[in-house]
């Protein structure tokens, strides 16, 4: 996300008020891998903490309010099936990918090949027309000196 | 023929360039002769599209004169981290216009040696945009993303003292924005937090209190140039920095919950120059210029205010850039070439800035309409105008990238450019200058 400020002071107002923002939420398990995991940890990302309203204090969204939509885009080589194709980076569950290639889904798993972090941005569309985007890293970890990786296995 | 040799000798030496200046301070916004002369325009007789290259030529002026200027740009520009097939393309395109007033004073002969201008600069997309990314390692170029984004205006006095000599100074407004904001909810003075429509439309329990502002803040630059024969000039400009804030601060209170982060944004338009700069006419219709520029650009400060501390404190730089204009009836051609090195220091730490050396192309022409048949007072010209970056390349430091998440064992690396990246920049720009000459075309 992005902190853009837009000044439209000489010609008057730019645009009318925008649409309500939903709320855009990532929760990613694990949040990191170590360097060159090659495809062995699962990542889980989650966007069921999305809501249809962007409030100061959780509350359960208006059964009314339409259920927001979500959009994932990952920064990288990704692919499906990475053994045929050897320049993926990432490697997305087929079944977190609508047949259109759409990556559209409350949850994605994925792997990655541990060389460099990955960067991972959800678009959050509610009914009412207004967008949040957000976006995480899931992080690399040097191995230690030893060779190992410290991460929790 | 023998002084066109020896001046050609010299500028062919010293070599050639240096970067763009403004009608008025806003990047890539010149006119359109100076654009044509790759900029290399300091120590040329001074017109209302000079005054911030050099207030002292403002002491040239024979009779009032204003112009209308616009431009159109392009910036291609890719980053890609090693190992990625595909770039993150960063193209975007803008434009602005310019405008510009110079007149001599009225009155005792004294007078008319003193010359005053204005000049206005306004991009077509925005007054003032400030985009500050929330990471500090967010790929980000000092030279093209922001910098055309602002209006400026400048105000100068130019003042030939003796006959061969001129002196000029001036201060340039660049806005900043003062935007406190405090958030506040209420707990149980509604029912429901969310809004409520039909009624307020923030809701009847959140006090959102807006109190912002555009001020303006002023860069003096001054100026000096001198003739001592009539095939040679030369000058010296020193332009302050010209940066714009934002800051505030922003309070959020939820309950007993206070969150207060002061807000405090910086942007860098240009930083603090010194110019040095020569011009000659080894023919009567032929000129040839030259400006040298030392630009400190260790002031840079990133977005969010902070100082870049050794080695990724941007480096200062001295760009070179020369043009040259030939005249005949009433058109005219010019071309210009200019080098401008990076101040971008490696980028193997948390900042990915992107730069690299640029070279600069320019080629334009116009038409004296004064010299023409039709005996108009005013001059019309034209530019086109090719920045063009070498590729940058980065690879990573490990060590010396920041711990994304210090609650976990070992130090995890959430940087965009790691391990390297690769990055090249590529701006086209056209733009079209008209001059009226107030006093009939002297």
């Amino acid at each position: 996300m992005r902190a853009s400020l837009f000044l439209c002071a000489i010609f008057g107002a730019c645009s009318g008020p925008p649409p309500p923002a939903p709320a855009a939420v990532i929760n990613a398990t694990p949040s990191s891998v170590c360097y060159g995991d090659d495809f062995r940890t699962s990542i889980h990302l989650d966007s069921r903490g999305t809501s249809p309203d962007l409030t100061l204090i959780y509350t359960k969204p208006d059964p009314d309010a339409g259920v927001p939509t979500t959009t994932w885009t990952f920064l990288g080589n990704t692919c499906q099936d990475r053994t045929s194709d050897p320049t993926c980076d990432i490697a997305i569950d087929p079944g977190s990918v609508e047949p259109s290639g759409a990556i559209d889904f409350d949850t994605v798993t994925f792997t990655m090949r541990g060389d460099k972090p990955v960067q991972v941005s959800l678009r959050v569309q509610n009914a009412a027309g207004g967008v949040t985007e957000t976006a995480t890293t899931i992080s690399i970890t040097p191995l230690d000196d030893a060779g190992v990786c410290p991460l929790p296995q | 023929m023998k002084r066109a040799l020896a001046i050609a000798t010299v500028f062919a030496t010293v070599g050639l360039g240096r970067d763009a200046r403004a009608t008025a301070g806003t990047a890539f916004s010149e006119t359109s002769r100076s654009a044509s002369l790759a900029d290399a325009v300091s120590a040329r007789p001074g017109d209302a599209g000079t005054i911030l290259s050099n207030p002292a030529g403002l002491g040239d002026l024979k009779e009032a004169m204003v112009l209308f200027g616009s431009h159109a740009d392009y910036v291609a520009q890719w980053f890609r981290p090693v190992g990625d097939n595909a770039s993150q393309d960063r193209r975007r395109g803008f434009g602005g216009f310019s405008f510009a007033a110079a007149t001599p004073l009225p009155g005792p002969a004294w007078a008319r040696n003193i010359g005053a201008g204005f000049a206005l600069d306004l991009p077509a997309q925005y007054l003032l945009h400030i985009d500050v990314p929330t990471r500090i390692d967010q790929p980000t170029s000092p030279i093209y993303d922001g910098r055309p984004d602002r209006i400026a205006a400048v105000f100068a006095l130019g003042f030939r003292i003796f006959p061969r000599i001129e002196i000029g100074a001036g201060f340039a407004l660049s806005p900043s924005l003062s935007l406190p904001t405090n958030v506040k909810y209420v707990a149980g003075r509604s029912p429901n937090v969310n809004d409520d429509p039909g009624k307020s439309p923030t809701g009847d329990n959140v006090e959102v209190r807006i109190d912002s502002s555009l001020d303006l803040s002023a860069a003096p630059f001054f100026g000096l140039r001198a003739q001592p024969f009539d095939w040679l000039a030369v000058s010296l400009v020193y332009r302050d920095t010209q940066a714009s804030r934002a800051t505030g601060t922003q309070t959020t209170v939820a309950g007993g919950i206070v969150a207060s982060d002061p807000i405090d944004f910086f942007e860098m338009w240009d930083p603090a120059t010194v110019v040095v700069g020569a011009c000659a006419w080894p023919t009567r219709n032929v000129s040839v210029s030259l400006d040298v520029t030392w630009r400190k650009w260790s002031d840079f400060r990133t977005a969010f205010d902070q100082v870049l501390i050794p080695p990724y404190q941007l480096n200062d730089t001295v760009s070179i850039a020369s043009g040259i204009e030939a005249r005949r009836g009433p058109w005219a051609v010019r071309g210009g070439i200019g080098f401008e090195p990076s101040p971008i220091p490696a980028q193997t730490g948390d900042t990915n800035y992107l730069g690299g050396n640029t070279l600069v192309l320019a080629l334009g022409g116009g038409i004296d309409l004064r010299r023409h048949k039709w005996s108009l007072p005013v001059v019309i010209d034209a530019h086109v105008r090719a920045r063009i970056d070498a590729a940058e390349s980065a690879r990573k430091n490990p060590s010396a990238l920041s711990d994304a998440d210090s609650t976990l064992p070992g130090t995890q690396i959430d940087n965009m450019g790691f391990p390297g990246f690769r990055s090249q920049a590529l701006m086209i720009q056209a733009g079209l200058t008209a001059t009226f000459f107030l006093g009939g075309g002297k």
